[in-house]
């Protein structure tokens, strides 16, 4: 690792120095100390490109690397299972009717759901009955209503038009 | 409206919701619940605490409507609240109750590790996570736990990435050699 704490150049990882590992790897175009200065990134899927080749490389031919990038996997794997859990039912519940709030649908949304909810057989054939069922009705409301109006002027008593029983009686019409 | 958003990217989830399709909030809650809420856990003691704050970081990253899906990842907007969020309440926390407390339960002896727990058991991945200075533990729960890339941390914490990358290393280093010798405390 440089003095900047970067990381080794790539360079460095390219060069052949195999310092502790085998010399098998090394011909392979990365050394054992350069495969060790990248596993960390490598686990944290950190690499570029190039650098992950050359580590899936590496490890898949020197048994040293390989078991000891398993261990920091593994240790790292732990990481996260010893800290991820599951909140209780209840808090999604309340955050789901707080976010509701904000984000429900809109009644244009709604309205839409409703238009492009499937419409059974029996609906079409309805829907095209309807404008039948409103020419019928305008074809014979009029003639209805003239006769009924009539109906009704015809049926009251002549003697009891104009009638108001609070109006007071005239001399001439007062009981003899 | 029963659509399938389970393929669906955080960011394209967000603009969903945003159009007031709910379901798009299950996908997202499940994506996300179990690791933010232990995330959550891992900062604050405290589970009623806890809780209410993961209901909070949760519904204001949700509403939000200065985070724009184009212009970066949900799950580092999400976590960046969470560790703001976090860090706030550990603040209110240490100036109502003082240190002393914390001091007490890190400094008790504890019982030694037996000898038949597994390597990688949750008490012994704990155990040494506790163990790291405060620093150290976000940068690994921020890795491990938000999936936030290098970048992603260094604005976060508005420092270079190449000092993320090289504080990260330390602190990975640090918690496996925690990790094997067992915590300061045993
Ligand atoms: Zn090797």
């Amino acid at each position: 690792m440089n003095p900047e704490g970067q990381g080794p150049t790539r360079r460095d990882l390219l060069a052949h120095s195999p310092d502790r590992g085998d010399g098998a790897a090394a011909s392979r175009g990365l050394s054992c100390s350069a495969c060790d200065a990248l596993m960390i990134d490598h686990a944290y899927g950190e690499t570029g490109d190039d650098d992950r080749v050359a580590v899936a490389r590496h490890l898949a031919t020197c048994s040293t690397c390989a078991l000891a990038f398993c261990r920091l996997k593994a240790d790292l794997d732990g990481v996260l299972e010893a800290t991820v859990m599951a909140p209780p039912g209840a808090l999604r519940r309340r955050i789901r009717a707080e976010v509701a709030k904000s984000f429900g649908p809109r009644w244009t949304t709604r309205l839409l759901d409703l238009w492009r909810r499937p419409v059974p057989a029996y609906g079409v054939v309805f829907a095209s009955l309807i404008p039948v069922m409103i020419w019928v009705a305008a074809t014979f409301r009029p003639a209805t209503e003239a006769v009924s109006v009539e109906v009704s002027r015809d049926s009251r008593p002549p003697a009891l038009i104009d009638y108001d029983s609070m109006v007071p009686l005239l001399p001439e019409d007062l009981p003899i | 409206m029963s659509t399938d958003h389970s393929r669906c990217a955080d960011e394209e989830l967000v603009r969903i919701l945003r159009g007031g399709d709910l379901t798009a909030f299950d996908v997202l809650y499940d994506r996300y619940d179990r690791r933010l809420f232990g995330y959550v856990r891992r900062l604050i003691k405290d589970p009623c605490a806890a809780e209410d704050l993961f209901q909070e970081i949760f519904v204001t990253v949700l509403r939000d409507r200065t985070y724009e899906p184009d212009r970066g990842r949900f799950a580092a907007w999400l976590f960046m609240v969470a560790r703001n969020r976090c860090l706030a309440e550990l603040r209110q926390r240490r100036t109502r109750e003082g240190l002393a407390e914390e001091v007490r339960a890190r400094w008790q002896p504890k019982a030694p590790p037996s000898p038949e727990r597994a390597v990688g058991d949750a008490s012994r991945v704990q155990a040494a996570m506790s163990a790291l200075p405060d620093g150290q533990r976000q940068l690994i729960l921020l890795k491990q736990i938000g999936e936030l890339t290098y970048r992603e941390i260094a604005t976060l914490l508005g420092v270079a990435e190449g000092t993320i990358k090289s504080r990260l290393h330390a602190a990975t280093v640090a918690f496996r050699r925690l990790l094997s010798e067992g915590s300061p405390e045993t």
